[in-house]
């Protein structure tokens, strides 16, 4: 039964940071960004629109959407504890309506993310401004990662290759064999890697951006989907152990972990940026 | 150290570029061996097209303000500032202008220099 309870637990803190605290957490940002930025600014940017009130009313939905899925989730939960007390519970079926409540977590935050682009699309000028501002200064991998970072993803990735190689010679149903495995979690990091290209040498999105704005989101960007590379490797090794030593009561424990973690490590990127005078428009303007 | 391109303004956006790094070079604000921005990321940041930043890299490279490390990067030069102090074109202007001053010394008509400088100028470089 230690398993079940784990589980419950994970599951329970589970829906508190996705569907609790990761919202309070970017409500907060969304406003401290808006603070941030100064009014002449904003309407320079969106003619003739309340950038402020139309902020508000997408938190105040997607506050809501959260507050929904978050008592869903408690349902679920109460759910969960009465049908693993029957001794004929499958982690299976447990598992379909795991994931699909986890990705029903994600819906909100893809909602925020389309309204925020429509919106965007609809209402804002590309660039007012005649002179483009840019600094200076080579941006490099090293500059947002350690190296330390970069050794643990190698590691990471090579002890899957060779655990997947392990996995051959004693293989479980199911197991699609080493290349296969091997391919999609290569496929994964040539996506991955494509994204933090993207991220440090790509354009700027969003013109009201700050500099010392756009470092940090690299930053933490970075960061996170360093933490991806290292960490996928993990989640899939761990999914073909529990089928190897044959633990699958633990796969729903494991599922929830997993989107746990992936919320955990994508917390980090709302976190606002360190205090700037050109944040409080006191500096440079907009700089690209 | 901030650039600032004037979309609007009369200067070409390559020439701009130039002006501002030599005069980073100069003011003491660049040294030599200091890394610049790969081309995709300047020209990403200031929302040009890389053709342009690439054309200003190209020149400042031919005056050795500027020089390509291959896959390291493009550093300012260690002469940099001593480049930057010579001039091109002024350099051509004066060289032009003594070889046409001893060919109307030599009695050659204005007409006929224009004809030879046509010449000379399509004709192929050496090696090539």
């Amino acid at each position: 039964m230690i398993e079940v309870y784990s589980f419950l637990a994970v599951f329970l803190v589970q829906i508190l940071v996705m569907s609790v605290l990761y919202p309070l957490r970017l409500s907060r940002l969304v406003q401290t960004n808006l603070k941030s930025s100064s009014a002449e600014r904003l309407a320079e940017f969106y003619p003739g629109v309340d950038v402020g009130r139309a902020h508000e009313r997408f938190i105040t939905r997607y506050r809501t959407a959260n507050a929904v899925v978050a008592v869903l989730g408690l349902l679920l939960l109460g759910g969960f504890f009465s049908y693993t007390k029957r001794p004929d519970w499958d982690e299976g079926r447990l598992g379909v309506v795991l994931t699909a409540y986890c990705f029903l977590q994600y819906v909100p935050i893809i909602l925020f993310g389309w309204f925020t682009t429509r919106f965007n699309k609809v209402h804002r000028r590309s660039s007012p401004e005649s002179k483009r501002k840019a600094i200076l200064q080579r941006r490099g991998l090293f500059d947002f990662i350690s190296p330390l970072t970069v050794v643990l993803a190698i590691l990471s990735y090579s002890s899957f290759v060779a655990f997947m190689f392990y996995v051959a010679r004693h293989p479980f149903p199911g197991f699609a064999g080493p290349l296969p495995n091997i391919g999609i979690l290569t496929l994964g990091y040539m996506l991955l890697g494509s994204m933090v290209y993207w991220q440090i040498y790509g354009r700027k999105t969003d013109p009201l951006q700050t500099h010392a704005n756009r470092l940090h989101t690299i930053r933490v960007t970075v960061n996170n989907i360093a933490w991806m590379f290292i960490l996928a490797p993990i989640v899939l090794s761990l999914t073909s152990a529990r089928r190897l030593l044959d633990l699958d009561s633990w796969s729903p424990f494991l599922g929830s972990l997993v989107f746990l973690t992936i919320g955990l490590v994508s917390f980090r990127a709302l976190s606002a940026p360190p205090r700037q005078p050109e944040m409080e428009g006191l500096g440079s303007s907009t700089v690209r | 150290m901030e650039i600032t391109i004037d979309i609007d303004g009369p200067l070409p956006q390559f020439e701009q570029l130039i002006e501002q790094i030599k005069a980073a070079v100069i003011g003491g604000v660049l040294k030599p061996g200091d890394a610049l921005p790969s081309i995709r990321q300047l020209a990403n940041d200031l929302d040009l097209n890389s053709k342009t930043v690439a054309k200003a890299y190209q020149l400042l490279t031919r005056d050795s303000i500027i020089e390509t490390k291959g896959y390291r990067g493009t550093y300012v030069h260690p002469k940099a500032k001593a480049n930057c102090k010579f001039n091109l074109q002024e350099w051509t202007l004066r060289k032009l202008s003594e070889s046409i001053d001893e060919l109307r010394e030599a009695g050659v008509t204005d007409s006929e220099i224009r004809n030879a400088f046509a010449s000379a100028i399509n004709r192929q470089p050496p090696g090539k």
